[in-house]
């Protein structure tokens, strides 16, 4: 530990403890805060000829470019592979059909309009212009989805014996025995004269407020991490102080407690009600676009002056010339599709790797973890299984639809995948249990969505690592011929809504600028 | 074996090629619909993608490709250990019957070859000498021999041929019981001592004539 303390270095630690709120208060004081940007893509009207559009996937992504463009008067075909609309904005109900490559699951939840799973979107945060912009636009309703619920749980094998605790218990005491430590620290006179004074005052303030110390400097126990009983109509009880190594030893400080300080996660987030495919389907009735359905693409083929696409309908070969193409196929599917694309741009379709994300959501007979004080976000467990989601919304109903499990690790997702549907949510159960026993009683069915192995998307993104993104983004974000790549994949947010939209709008810049030469020159 | 020769029949009575133009890359006729999920890992015309893992099925004959998805089925090829691009292979046949996988068999032996293109480097002049002992199972142009289970290597994506030589000789190929081609296709790699000699072989496989109708 240096002896020294510099104002900086304060500024650093005050930062990474208080997180997303201290920075953004840092941003504002430098002025640094982002412009308020315009949503709005603009496109000039299509005139005379060239004026046709085919665009392959029918993503939220090329419906948006769909929307802009028949606003500017051209002429769409969308072609898509699968039996849906929406690609990886998925939201599954009653009756449907969970397309797995090879392993097609139906749905068996019970038909209610509460009772819906978020197999991929799932939030919004308020920086995500574009899609909060298109929901007002659309008429989306929205409402708060819960990030993190301080009253969820924090289970971890190899500490308090695998024992779930309350997540406000377990931040609370960490924050305490750290400020405690801290406190310790100034005690010492570790701190130089850069803290004497006022500054050492407030420090030692801060400190003991951060993590509720009393005026001694010691951590006691305090109400953040709840009452252990009373405190309306007898007299609050405390909870007495959990043991600081057992704490160190559970994982649930390396991710799961700051996790709502992220960019991306931090609260409030929004959800559409009803489901997020709301989000996808408000653009349909703008359409007038024929979208080809069950229509697997064959071949891309660069003309000199159009863009030629094969595809597959009703077990024949077809065939469709049009002036420009969107292409928001996955990148490492495109790779198997033959084209006449550069060397240098296969090159970089070529390097897209698949992420590796999982879903397993359970029909409950009833919400028993808001009789445990539960109302939304997620409990984090150190097992496989990693999260358990419980629902924003339908609270207080008497069923509700809850993620038994979002993981994240590739070797966690590749483990249940390779399991078949049931094994999967016996698995899912079993790993549960240890953070709700009778977790099972409840149980009334399940599903769940293996993204690397869903048909025709093989990955819950198609994505460049960051040196392949160095190399090659930037050319993946020019049209090849008449051809523009799009999709998450073509942005700096795969596996984002907001990125699926900015890649929209930065190919329909590029277009635009095409079509606005073409017309002046 | 009749079924498999009535639906190569029907298949090429019902389905007449697409057509062509100079521009635009070799295909062949649709994919039935029940078999397109095999495209989306093999592409489109079953040449292969190394972004999924997945190889060259265009260039294979039916015998071949028939008796590695019945491999598959039996876990003979990705049983539990195997790695994760072999297991997810072996969880794509185990929704067909061994009709069905006659059927998808004769279809992919339909299939227009369409060579993969070299990615590795290496001495061809000494893998021509080291690909002799080869040869006498693959075949000297490295078309492949059904009597000896031995599949066709001209045209096949090097990475693919690499990694499962890899696989021979460390025993996560050809070990399993009952696998009598995958051990005598083991039982050859010694012959190939090392990495380099892996490569020089590859690198003069790379060099056949990689059109030629496929056996
Ligand atoms: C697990 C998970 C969690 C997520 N969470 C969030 C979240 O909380 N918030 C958020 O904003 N975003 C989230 N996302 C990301 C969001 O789903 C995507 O960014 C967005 O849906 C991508 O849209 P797209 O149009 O770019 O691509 P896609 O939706 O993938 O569209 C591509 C389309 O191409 C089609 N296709 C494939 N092959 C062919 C072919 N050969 N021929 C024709 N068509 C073909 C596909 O079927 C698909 O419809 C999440 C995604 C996943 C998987
Ligand atoms: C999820 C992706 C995926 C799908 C879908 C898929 N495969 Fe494969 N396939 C692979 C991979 C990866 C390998 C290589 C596995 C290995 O090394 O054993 C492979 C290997 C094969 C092989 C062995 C080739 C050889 O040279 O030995 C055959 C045959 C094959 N697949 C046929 C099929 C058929 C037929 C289908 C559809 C029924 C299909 N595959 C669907 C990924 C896939
Ligand atoms: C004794 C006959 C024999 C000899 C000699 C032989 N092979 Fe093979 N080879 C086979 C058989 C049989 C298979 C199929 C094995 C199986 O089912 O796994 C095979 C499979 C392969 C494969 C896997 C191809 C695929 O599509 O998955 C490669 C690569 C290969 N051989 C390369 C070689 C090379 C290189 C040599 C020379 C060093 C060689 N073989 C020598 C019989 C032989």
């Amino acid at each position: 530990m240096p002896r020294h303390y510099s104002r900086r270095q304060l500024l650093q630690w005050v930062g990474s403890a208080g997180g997303s709120a201290a920075l953004y208060q840092v941003s504002v004081a430098l002025g640094l805060l982002p412009l308020t940007r315009s949503v709005k893509a603009q496109v000039v009207k299509a005139r005379g000829e060239r004026r046709s559009v085919v665009l392959l996937g029918a993503g939220l992504c090329n419906l948006a470019i769909t929307y802009e463009l028949e606003k500017a008067g051209f002429d769409c075909t969308i072609i898509e592979a699968s039996g849906r609309i929406g690609g990886r904005n998925l939201t599954v109900r009653s009756g449907d059909v969970i397309d797995e490559i090879g392993q097609p699951q139906k749905c068996e939840f019970d038909d209610a309009p509460h009772l819906y799973f978020n197999a991929s979107v799932a939030r919004i945060p308020a920086h995500h212009h574009l899609v909060l912009g298109y929901c007002r636009e659309l008429g989306v309703e929205l409402e708060v989805f819960i990030t993190e619920n301080r009253h969820a749980l924090v289970q971890d094998d190899n500490a308090y014996c695998g024992r779930p605790l309350q997540m406000r218990e377990y931040v609370a005491d960490a924050r305490g025995f750290m400020s405690e430590l801290m406190s310790k620290a100034i005690d010492t006179r570790v701190f130089d004269a850069e803290f004497s004074g006022e500054d050492a005052e407030r420090l030692s303030a801060f400190i003991r407020a951060y993590g509720d110390l009393d005026k001694q400097g010691r951590y006691k126990g305090s109400d953040r991490a709840g009452y252990a009983s009373g405190g309306m109509t007898t007299p609050a009880i405390k909870k007495g102080t959990l043991d600081f190594s057992e704490l160190l030893k559970s994982n649930f400080w390396r991710r799961g407690m700051h996790w709502a300080e992220a960019q991306d996660y931090a609260a409030p987030l929004m959800q559409a009600v009803g489901g997020n495919d709301k989000i996808f389907k408000a653009f349909l009735p703008h359409l007038k676009a024929r979208i080809v359905m069950g229509a697997q693409v064959q071949t891309v083929t660069l003309k000199e002056e159009a863009v030629q696409i094969s595809y597959n309908e009703d077990g024949q070969r077809k065939h469709i010339t049009a002036d420009y193409c969107f292409n928001s196929i996955p990148a490492n599917i495109m790779n198997g599709i033959p084209n006449n694309f550069s060397k240098n741009y296969r090159g970089g379709l070529a390097s897209f790797g698949r992420g590796k994300l999982m879903k397993i959501a359970f029909q409950m007979k009833e919400r028993f973890w808001e009789r445990q004080d539960i109302y939304g976000g997620i409990s984090w467990t150190n097992q496989p299984i990693e999260q358990i989601w419980y629902p924003s919304h339908g609270i207080n109903k008497q069923k509700g639809i809850m993620l038994g499990s979002y993981a994240w690790t590739n070797a966690h997702s590749e483990w249940f995948g390779r399991m078949t549907p049931q094994a999967r949510l016996d698995e899912a159960i079993r790993q549960g249990t240890k953070v709700h026993p009778n977790y099972a009683d409840y149980i009334e069915n399940g599903v769940s969505v293996i993204w690397h192995r869903m048909n025709h998307q093989l990955g819950c993104t198609s994505s460049l690592s960051p040196e392949a993104r160095n190399k090659y983004l930037k050319l993946l974000q020019k049209p090849e011929g008449r051809h523009y790549m799009v999709g998450d994949q073509i942005s700096y947010q795969p596996g984002w809504q907001e990125g699926a939209l900015s890649a929209a709008h930065h190919a329909l810049h590029e277009f635009n600028t095409r079509v606005q030469l073409a017309k002046t020159g | 074996m009749k079924k498999v020769v009535l639906c190569i029949l029907s298949l090429t009575l019902v389905l007449s090629p697409g057509i062509i133009c100079a521009a635009e890359p070799v295909t062949s006729q649709p994919t039935p619909e029940r078999f397109i999920y095999c495209t989306v890992c093999h592409g489109t015309a079953f040449q292969g993608n190394r972004s999924l893992d997945a190889p060259n099925l265009s260039i294979l004959g039916t015998w071949y490709v028939k008796v590695q998805l019945m491999n598959y089925k039996k876990m003979i090829r990705g049983g539990a250990g195997a790695k994760n691009h072999v297991q997810e292979m072996q969880q794509m046949v185990t929704a067909l019957d061994e009709d069905a996988i006659g059927e998808v068999s004769a279809f992919v032996g339909t299939m227009k070859s369409t060579p993969a293109s070299s990615t590795i480097f290496g001495d061809s002049a000494r893998g021509a000498k080291l690909y002799q002992s080869c040869g006498t199972c693959h075949g000297a142009d490295g078309l492949g021999n059904e009597t000896f289970g031995a599949p066709r290597l001209a045209g096949q994506h090097d990475w693919y041929l690499e990694r499962e030589l890899v696989s021979y000789r460390n025993g996560s190929r050809g070990a399993a019981e009952g696998d009598l081609y995958g051990a005598q296709m083991r039982a050859s790699i010694s012959m190939l001592e090392d990495e380099e000699s892996i490569r020089d072989v590859l690198v003069y496989i790379n060099t056949f004539n990689q059109t030629l109708n496929k056996n």
